[in-house]
Formats: structure tokens, sequence, C-alpha cells
């Protein structure tokens, strides 16, 4: 065992409360500002979940002491603005998201303990794929591998969501070892094979540009030379133009998204549907519950940035989006104080996993690039990539104690 | 390794710096217009948490209001088919029409004008529509409605600030039940659902005299006191340019016409309004005017006479009236006056500048005219033409005769001059009565 050695971890319990404490009052109020508006005759249940999810973080914060006063609160924050959004688009699915949350945050405990032994991430890599390819045979997991089949049952779309998340991780996972190895080329051209697959036979953009995000930013910290980056970034941009070429839904939404207004009730819809809510949002926008975010496909999930732009205005997503910033920034600068390399590889595919997301979510939700329906990091409704991604998080806030190399 | 970490992370923080800059473009920058975006459906929908703004006459009287019946808000037009064209009517299954379409976002209060109101919505209470108040007057559209009586007509009454005080079109409907009279409405032969004061183009007939004689008077052609060949035999024949609209003399007034030439009859036309999109706050039609060749005569003449592919509705030959009326400074009319939120007055529409069409003297004379062709007292050219399957009356005047106040136009389906001039000088006593 290697106790944690640098970082003095007494404090008194209320430092570095306040960022919580911003937290849960944008939570709760946030919550009972939905409620008033849209759901005054059902219990306000939604208020003890939100409450729970994010006392939860304080709670870890004093069980790991992990010392680093800004990761773990702005999680929280962004935690807490996603159960609002939750709560305001798809009300039922707030308990599971806070149940997520809350795994997800024990999944970071266990996380942060592993970090500190001198486990090689190629072992946890086995058991990753494993259970990646149990999800995927599972009896409704074909929807994964069926190019175009509409997800039509929750538990469908719940495995593809599984399956997406083990994906993102195995690729981030897979790469750690084998960069640690030194083995640059093969894996940049294994994460870009993979990746092809998914584009070509699922038409699922976002899992594979996010795969294939992490794989270059791995690859790019790791490799002395720019080549193989170069190279990974050259093949992804021809894999996509193939598969935008010849997948019919993928040429499709590229349609709606070059020209969004010219096919407005067809391929442009979407975008453009999430251009007016984005429009409709002005500075301070409509007010938690007051605008109509519902008229935006997939609002509580791929779309999420519209919502938040509709009823939190530009302030709010000014907000938002500093908060992913910083929360990169951090959680970079963390990659930077390991000692071991393959922890501050670990760290540094952590924060691109998730900057990639946030970035692809919110820059496709306004048509800066094509809609991919990848899920903002923590805010997008559902929980499961929030649990995936907490638990990365825990391995974030290990890594300035990992001194100890892999054997 | 910390080099390309820093780097990383600068990358990234500058792709969430555009995204941020691109969400603000469109936020602020765009925002206004997409939220009036005609395909926004944010301003149908708002019409269920907003109360609908009322439409008021010039008094403040109600003319369309939103009232709660059985847990749904129901649009309640309270003059019925008196004001169904000009105020039209709002429904989630046809649509919308009248100043119920033209100031919707007003209503809605979406306008920007009120910003007190948006500072309420913030606070999440039940918002408010701006009222809108009109030039319209309420006695008077009601005495216009049956003074038309049971024909298809229309007849506007225009100040010459510009406000419409009335504007009537027969057949008309009840926007109460709308719904349920549809497609009775739809397909009825007499096309009630048309707004023949704004949108119901016609021939002009001899009013477009009133064009005829102002251009040739601008263009020192002739002066009221020069004589004109009026035709026929006797006494009669040679009289003088102001007697060139009373109906005795239209060879004169083709004449006068053919030898000013196409161009400068459609100048003037245009000056005046005609084949133009009246510049008025509620859609109306534009009409037509034809493309003429100089050297064909006929053509020419038949466009003197007001007819020959010369299109036009009552508030533009209305208009055309006030225009001469005011001193030559063309008129423009409108319907709204102001926008009314809970605290007063939230905006009021601007003063148009006035923009002068006809030099004064040319319009003192072409008034002139008006007063000799005119009969009962009110300066005014009456005439009948043939439309597409029947004769129309029209009467295009102002009044009163000395320093006039207003100007007035009613067009008769299937009447002779005599009715339309009847009808016409109700619509006028009952107008006098109002502006009085």
């Amino acid at each position: 065992m290697h106790p944690p050695d640098t970082v003095s971890t007494k404090r008194a319990w209320w430092r570095g409360a306040e960022l919580y404490a911003l937290a849960l009052a944008v939570g709760l109020a946030g919550a009972a500002l939905v409620h008033g508006n849209k759901h005054p005759q059902d219990p306000p249940l939604a208020l003890l979940y939100v409450a729970v999810a994010l006392l939860a973080f304080p709670a870890v914060d004093r069980v790991l002491q992990t010392g680093e006063g800004v990761l773990l609160p702005v999680t929280a924050l962004l935690v807490a603005v996603g159960l609002v959004t939750t709560y305001r688009l798809q009300p039922h699915l707030v308990a599971y998201q806070a149940a997520w949350v809350c795994a997800g945050l024990a999944l970071s405990v266990a996380s942060f303990r592993m970090a500190h032994r001198p486990l090689n991430p190629q072992r946890l890599a086995t058991p990753l794929a494993a259970l990646l390819v149990t999800v995927s045979l599972f009896p409704w997991g074909w929807a994964w591998v069926e190019r175009g089949l509409p997800i039509r049952t929750p538990a469908e779309a719940a495995v593809v969501e599984v399956a997406s998340e083990l994906a993102k991780l195995l690729a981030l996972v897979l790469g750690v070892a084998e960069l640690t190895r030194g083995k640059v080329r093969g894996y940049v051209v294994a994460a870009w094979a993979a990746s092809a697959t998914l584009w070509l036979l699922r038409g699922d953009v976002g899992t594979a540009a996010v795969m294939v995000w992490v794989a270059l930013a791995l690859a790019y910290c790791a490799a002395a030379s720019l080549g193989p980056v170069l190279a990974g970034a050259g093949g992804f941009l021809v894999m996509a133009g193939l598969a935008y070429a010849t997948v019919p839904q993928l040429t499709e939404r590229l349609r709606g998204w070059v020209n969004p207004w010219a096919d407005r009730l067809g391929a442009g819809y979407p975008l453009v549907q999430s251009l007016f809510a984005v429009a409709a949002g002005g500075l301070a926008g409509a007010g938690p519950g007051a605008g109509y975010p519902e008229l935006v496909p997939q609002s509580h999930a791929g779309f999420v940035l519209a919502a938040v732009a509709e009823e939190w205005g530009f302030a709010g997503v000014t907000a938002l989006v500093a908060g992913y910033a910083v929360w990169t920034g951090r959680a970079v600068r963390a990659a930077g104080q390991a000692g071991a390399p393959w922890v501050r590889l670990l760290a540094a595919g952590a924060a691109a996993l998730v900057a990639s997301q946030a970035f692809l979510a919110a820059a496709g939700a306004v048509g800066v690039v094509p809609p991919a329906d990848v899920p903002m990091p923590f805010v997008s409704a559902g929980g499961v990539s929030a649990a995936a991604q907490l638990a990365l998080l825990g391995a974030v806030l290990a890594a300035p104690r990992v001194r100890e190399e892999l054997r | 390794m910390r080099d390309r970490l820093r780097r990383l992370a600068a990358l990234h923080i500058g792709l969430f710096a555009v995204v941020a800059a691109w969400v603000g473009y469109w936020q602020v920058v765009r925002g206004p217009d997409l939220a009036h975006h005609s395909e926004n459906p944010r301003l149908l929908l708002a019409e269920d948490r907003v109360q609908r703004g009322r439409i008021l006459d010039r008094r403040l009287e109600v003319l369309a209001h939103s009232v709660r019946r059985g847990g749904r808000t129901v649009r309640v037009y309270p003059k019925k088919e008196v004001f169904a064209h000009p105020v039209g009517y709002r429904s989630l299954l046809l649509g919308k029409a009248g100043l119920e379409a033209s100031a919707d976002a007003e209503l809605l209060g979406m306008a920007e004008a009120d910003s007190w109101r948006a500072l309420r919505a913030r606070a999440g209470r039940p918002r408010r529509g701006l009222d809108v108040v009109t030039t319209l007057d309420a006695r008077l559209q009601r005495e216009v409605w049956f003074a038309l009586g049971p024909r298809a007509g229309a007849a506007v009454v225009v100040e010459l600030g510009g406000g419409v005080l009335a504007s009537a079109s027969r057949p008309g409907f009840d926007p109460n039940h709308l719904e349920e009279t549809w497609a009775e409405l739809r397909w009825s032969p007499t096309m009630p659902l048309v707004d023949r004061a704004l949108s119901g183009l016609y021939p002009p007939g001899r009013p477009f005299g009133i064009v005829v004689l102002s251009a040739a008077l601008s263009r020192g052609l002739v002066t009221l006191h020069s004589p004109v060949d009026c035709g026929g035999s006797g006494t009669q024949r040679i009289r003088l340019v102001r007697d060139v609209l009373t109906g005795d003399c239209d060879r004169a007034l083709i004449q006068l016409g053919v030898a000013l030439g196409g161009r400068v009859l459609r100048e003037m036309a245009e000056a005046l309004g005609l084949g133009q999109l009246p510049a008025t706050d509620v859609p109306a039609a534009a009409g037509g005017l034809p493309e003429l060749d100089e050297r064909d005569r006929d053509a020419l003449a038949r466009v003197a006479s007001g007819e020959g592919g010369v299109l036009v509705s009552p508030l533009q030959m209305a208009a055309v009236a006030a225009t001469v009326a005011r001193g030559g400074e063309r008129v423009s009319p409108y319907f709204v006056t102001a926008l009314r939120g809970e605290l007063g007055i939230v905006h009021r529409a601007p003063a148009r500048p006035a923009m002068r069409i006809l030099a004064p003297e040319v319009a003192h004379a072409v008034l002139e005219a008006m007063r000799v062709s005119g009969k009962g007292g009110v300066p005014a050219v009456t005439g009948v033409v043939r439309a597409a399957k029947e004769s129309v009356g029209w009467f295009v005047g102002v009044a009163p005769a000395q320093q006039p106040r207003l100007a007035v136009a009613v067009l008769l389906e299937g009447a002779s001059e005599e009715v339309a001039n009847r009808v016409a000088q109700k619509v006028v006593e009952a107008a006098l009565r109002v502006v009085r």
C-alpha cells in the first residue's frame, strides 16, 4: 500500500464548502422553479433527489480527502444543472439520474483507491472488453450493431448508452496500456479502425468521434513526434467522409447541417429548432420551466445545450461552458502533477474524454459541427454517462499522488 | 509531456470559447429576428400562456378580446360581422387574418417595446399581451356597414392624416363562429372572406379621372378654364376643364389622357399609390397598372377611362382623394395608433413624413373639379364600370366641401352610379357626425 503522502489533508470541515453550497443552491433553486412552473401538483420529490445527489459530493470529498478543491465541486455544479434540466424535460428520469450519480461517486471512490496501486491498465481492459461484448450480445443489444435500427424501448436505449460508455472507456484504458509500452502507431490505427467499424456499421457518429479524439489526444501526449497524430487525424477525416457519403442517415444529417434552413421540416429540423430555442433564451433566459425546450428533438440528451440556452440564457450557457473549461484545465493540471507516466496519460485521456464530449455536444447543438448525439457530460439525462465520467474522475483526483511506476 | 498537456488543455479551452461565442451570436445578435421567424412555433404556443391583448377602437371600445370559457381561452368579437374584415380572426385551426394577423406579435406581447412586461415574465407571473389601439371608430363602422345594405361592396373612410376611421366590406361573416361556418364561407360564390375594402380589386372607371386631371394640370397641359370638346352637339359641346369629372364629358377626359401618354399617366398613378402596396399596417392588395405602348391610342384611351387593366382597391381610391384634399401631400392609410400595456401607452405609431405629390395649386384645382362634379354638395367623382361579371358603381369623394377633413370611397357590386352615390351620402353624413 502506498498511502497518500504529498498533500496535507487536514482541513476544517467548512473550508472549500462554498462551491458545494453554490451547486446545491443552483440545483435546489432550479428544481424548485421547474417544479413551480411545470409540475405544481406533484409532490416535490425531485428536490429530495437533487439534494441527495449533490450532498453526496462533499461526502465523497470528505472520505477521499483529495485536497483538490475545485474538480469535485465544479462537477457537482454541472451535475446540478443536469438534474434540473432532466427534471424539466424528462421528470420521470430524475430519480434514476440521482441514483446513477451516487453510483458514479461510489465508482469514483473505487477508482481513486485503485489508482494508488500499480495496476496495469491492460488488466482492466480485459474485463471491460468482456463486459462490452456481453452487453452488446444481450437480447436488446443487437440495436448496437444493427445499422439504422431505430431504438424502440428504454431497455434498448439503456443498452446502447452503456455499450457506448464502455467502448469509450475501453478506448481510453487500452490507449494508456499500449502507449505506456510505446506502441503509438499500432494503437492509433487500432482506435480509428474500431471507430470506423462503429461509423459504418451503426452510424454512431458521436461515440466514434469521441474514441478517435481521445486516442489522438493520448497519442499526442505520449508520442515524441506529431506524425502519427496527424496521420490519425487525416485517417479520421477520410473515414468521416466515407461514412457521410455511404450511410444514408449520416448523409441526411450532413445535409441538415450544411444548410438547415433549406430543409427546415426535414433534415434541418433539429438544428433549426435548436437555434430557435437558443435564440429564445436571450441574455438572461426564460427561466427554468418557462421556455419551450421540449420543441427541440433530443433536448434532454444531445441537444441539452439548447434547453439550457433557452431557459438559463446566455449567462447560463457561459457559466456551463466555463464550468467545462475549468474542469478540463484542472484535470489536465492534475495529470501534470502525476509522478507515473501511465497515470498522467490516464488523467489526460479522461480530461480529453470529458472535454471532447462537452465540445461535440455543445457545438453540435448550435451547428458548429454536425450534430452527433454525444451526451453532454454530467448534464444529459439518463445518468449512465455521468456515472462513467464520475468513475474516471476518481482516477483524475488520485493522479497527483501516484508516484509509482508500473511493474 | 508537461508542455503537451498544457497545449492539450489550451486547445480544449479554446474550443469552448468558440462555442460560447457562437451561442452568444445566435442568442444576442440573431435572437430577435429568430424570435419572430414565421416558423418558430413559440409564437403560437405562447398564446396558451399569454393573455392575448385586446383590439380597441379609437375610443377604446373593445373590438376583440379573450375570455376563459370552460377551461380554455376563447377569442370573442363583440361587434360580430361589422368588424370582421379589418379586425380579422384568430383560430388555431384556420390561422389568422386582418389585424389579428398583422399585429400578432404585439397582441402576444412579443414586441420589444414593453420591457416592463419582459421583466414580469421573468418573475414567472402570468403574462398579458399588449392592447392594440386602432384608428377605427365603432359607431361610424356600424353606420357604414348598415349604409352598404345587403349588396356586395365596400366602403372606406380615411381622415387626411391617414387614419382609417371605417373600413367595411359586404358580405361579411361572424368571426365568433368561424370554425363552424368555414366550409360554407370558403366556397361561397359571394366570397365573404375577402376584404373588398383592402383586397378587392376593381377597375376604377371615371374616378380614375382624378389621376388624369392631376397629371394634365401638373404638366401644364391645360388649366381649369381651358375649353374642351365634350362631343355631341349644341351648347353643351364646348365646356371647361373643370367640368371633365361630371360624367357629361368623358370624351374630353379620355383625350387628355391620350395627350399625356402612358408613361406620364403611369407615373402619376404610382405617385398617388395605385398599383403599389398601400403603406398600411394590415395586409392589402397592390392592384395593377398595365404596361402601355405609347402608340396604342385605343389602349391608352381605355386606361384614361379607368379600364383596360387598371385595378384598384377602395382603400387606394380613398387615399387618392385624401391626397388631393390634403393639398397634394401623399396620404398613407394606417390602422394602428398605439400599443397599450398595463401601465398605459407603451408605443405610438410614428408620424409619417409628408411627401408632396401634387403642387398645392394643382391639388386645389382638382378639388375644385370634384366640387363641380359632386352631387349633394359633396366634392366627389362617381362612376359605373363594367367589371368581370357585372357593373360596379363607384363613389370617391371628400368631406366637408369647404376645408375637407376626410376622404370616402364606396364601391358597390351590381349597382349603378346613383345607388353608389346614395349610399355614399349616408356614409359621408355619418362620418361628418363623427369628426365633428
